[in-house]
């Protein structure tokens, strides 16, 4: 539904996003990139907020540069916080509503539809200015919801969002992806997105690194040494026991912690799958189990070959 | 004990539970024709929303109802042969007098100018400070839509702020004076009260929006907005006084070459009144009507000028030139 043909964008002589082809099909996109990637000049071009520079963007089969049918057929979440703080929520979605193209006959109902689906009917007559971060991001999504797009497009979507409210809305986009729309989520958080989707497009100074599904991303970082960090009281016998298994490759003791312990495996999955049963099985009381190089960061850094 | 359970409610048919899952929507999505009301809408209604607005507008009204007053008294007094009819000018400036009176007198002028500051200062430079820009024109709307329905936004609420209390004022002409000769004197009075009202409109929405595209913090627009009020004030009657002292008519036609000034000197044109003498000679030249056209051609590039600035400047994202 959103394809780019070796899109570019320079803004005079900064290069905004190099020769970038990629698609993106219905279900739900993730966009990941560090700050400067090139996720926000992506963003812009899909939206028709910018031309390529050269090569093309194609939103529904057509250029999305000025494009109110285009416009018509997306919607779209920034990352804004400080403004409309003295309309309410429901003025607030119904302007962008009239904007939107919904006649003034169903405005009203169709607006009060999208405030119950994003769950802010009881807020949705007070003020934006006295609404928390997770508020604010709720009623921004129904703005983008409200005429029913095709595509979504959420830029850090997750932001200031609570637990439930972050299972609000995956569940939420999970739905319209299940409806055939794409949903395209902006973020630089991999474990938050990942919880989402398996589709994502790297971006990395303005290139696209990787693309594809999770697993297949993660399989090339799997080629490389994969480090576990453990703290616990019997750091040496939970050593000793997971040099036993054949994928750890080495353990090494913090020298000022005697209680941290890194692994190295070639095989995470094959790890977390196993570790719980040997911890269980010798009654090791492990205190944190964390993975330094489960973070967006890391896997750049594997990519890039740092 | 009794275990039954009451009977269910009437609506027990709806469920407790609400629905939460996402409805497509079904219904048509039109194209506006007029889409720049969406905008314009919005911002008439965040103006009436503010409680500093509405002090503002009080103090518009303030003038009519003093000037009213005091020309009803003078009337009165005229009436009885008093030399209050000396005060009240020649006949036929006597109505076009009292709304000059209460629309460039400076309460009017200030309470206009501080209504140009609340709801024109964060009109454009608020949108700018939050990118919000992206929002709007990622909507069916185009940046002339956009542009244009902010302008008219701060322009209709000036203008019915102005031309409320002149519509007042002129009922109150019409139902006291029309015995004597207020219609049948000023057939035209209505259209240049009219007149009078879209032009301070005019001036303050344009300009405030033109520099309001150009930042984003509300407070400097506001800043940059008071300068060029009063600076530019202090700066035409310095440069009339000190370049064309001797020439008094061209020193009457430079002290209007401010955003006041212009207004004033256009209205004072539209309504053609010489102004009261007060504790000057009423022969005095700076009390004359000055000479249109200039004031025309100037009021022509402040208006053409901002909206030119607002146009050049709003983008829905800010490219950076490496």
């Amino acid at each position: 539904m959103i394809v780019l043909e070796r899109a570019s964008r320079w803004y005079g002589q900064v290069l905004g996003l190099n020769d970038v082809s990629c698609f993106m099909p219905a279900g739900i996109t993730a966009l990941l990139g560090e700050n400067g990637a090139g996720k926000s000049t992506l963003i812009k071009l899909i939206t028709g907020q910018l031309k390529p520079t050269t090569g093309r963007v194609l939103v529904m089969g057509e250029p999305p540069f000025a494009n109110p049918r285009v416009f018509r057929k997306l919607g779209y979440c920034p990352e804004i916080e400080n403004n409309y703080d003295d309309m309410t929520g429901r003025d607030f979605v119904t302007m962008l509503a009239a904007m939107g193209g919904l006649p003034s006959s169903t405005l009203k109902p169709r607006v009060s539809e999208a405030i119950e689906t994003v769950g802010m009917t009881s807020a949705a007559d007070r003020k934006i200015g006295g609404y928390s971060k997770g508020m604010r991001q709720r009623i921004k999504v129904a703005q983008g919801i409200v005429h029913d797009p095709d595509a979504l497009i959420l830029d850090e979507p997750l932001n200031g969002l609570d637990p439930v409210g972050r299972r609000d809305m995956s569940v939420l986009l999970h739905e319209l992806a299940s409806r055939g729309k794409s949903v395209v989520i902006s973020s630089h958080i991999l474990y938050e997105v990942e919880q989402m989707t398996r589709n994502m497009l790297l971006l990395h100074k303005g290139r696209l690194m990787a693309q594809g599904d999770i697993y297949q991303i993660r399989g090339l970082i799997d080629a490389h040494p994969h480090r576990i960090s453990i703290v616990t009281e019997q750091a040496r016998a939970v050593a000793k026991r997971l040099l036993d298994l054949p994928y750890v490759l080495s353990a090494k003791f913090d020298a000022t912690d005697p209680r941290r312990l890194e692994i190295e495996t070639h095989a995470p999955d094959k790890f977390y799958a196993q570790f719980p049963d040997l911890v269980i099985e010798h009654g090791f009381d492990i205190t944190t189990f964390e993975s330094p190089d489960n973070n967006l960061e890391a896997v750049f850094k594997y990519l890039v070959g740092g | 004990m009794n275990y039954d359970l009451p009977p269910p409610p009437p609506s027990a048919s709806v469920s407790n539970i609400a629905d939460l899952t996402y409805r497509n929507y079904e219904g048509p999505l039109v194209s506006r024709a007029v889409r720049w009301w969406i905008v314009a809408k919005s911002g008439v209604q965040g103006a009436l929303k503010k409680p500093g607005f509405w002090v503002a507008v009080a103090f518009c009204l303030l003038p009519y109802l003093i000037h009213g007053f005091v020309f009803y008294l003078q009337q009165q007094m005229a009436d009885m042969g008093g030399p209050a009819a000396m005060l009240l000018g020649p006949q036929e400036q006597r109505f076009g007098r009292l709304f000059y009176q209460s629309l460039c007198g400076d309460t009017n002028e200030i309470s206009m100018f501080v209504i140009t500051l609340l709801i024109g200062t964060g009109s454009i430079a608020a949108d700018n400070r939050a990118n919000a820009l992206m929002v709007y024109l990622s909507k069916p709307i185009t940046k002339g839509d956009y542009l244009f329905g902010k302008w008219a936004g701060v322009f209709l609420t000036l203008f019915l702020v102005a031309l409320l209390p002149c519509l007042l004022l002129f009922l109150f002409c019409l139902v006291l004076y029309t015995s004597d000769g207020f219609l049948k004197d000023n057939p035209t009075l209505i259209l240049k009260v009219i007149g009078s009202c879209f032009l301070p409109a005019l001036l303050h929405s344009s300009l405030i929006i033109g520099i309001s595209a150009w930042s984003k913090s509300p407070r400097l627009v506001g800043a940059v907005y008071a300068g060029i009020y009063f600076v530019g004030g202090i700066l035409s009657w310095l440069l009339g006084a000190s370049l064309f002292g001797s020439d008094p008519k061209m020193n009457n036609l430079v002290q209007h070459f401010s955003l006041s000034g212009l207004m004033e000197g256009i209205i004072q044109n539209i309504l053609h009144v010489t102004l009261a003498a007060g504790l000057r000679r009423p022969d005095d030249p700076t009390l004359e009507i000055p000479m249109v056209a200039p004031l025309i051609v100037a009021a022509i590039l402040v208006v053409v000028g901002g909206i030119i600035a607002a146009r050049t400047k709003i983008k829905a994202v800010e490219v950076v030139r490496g």
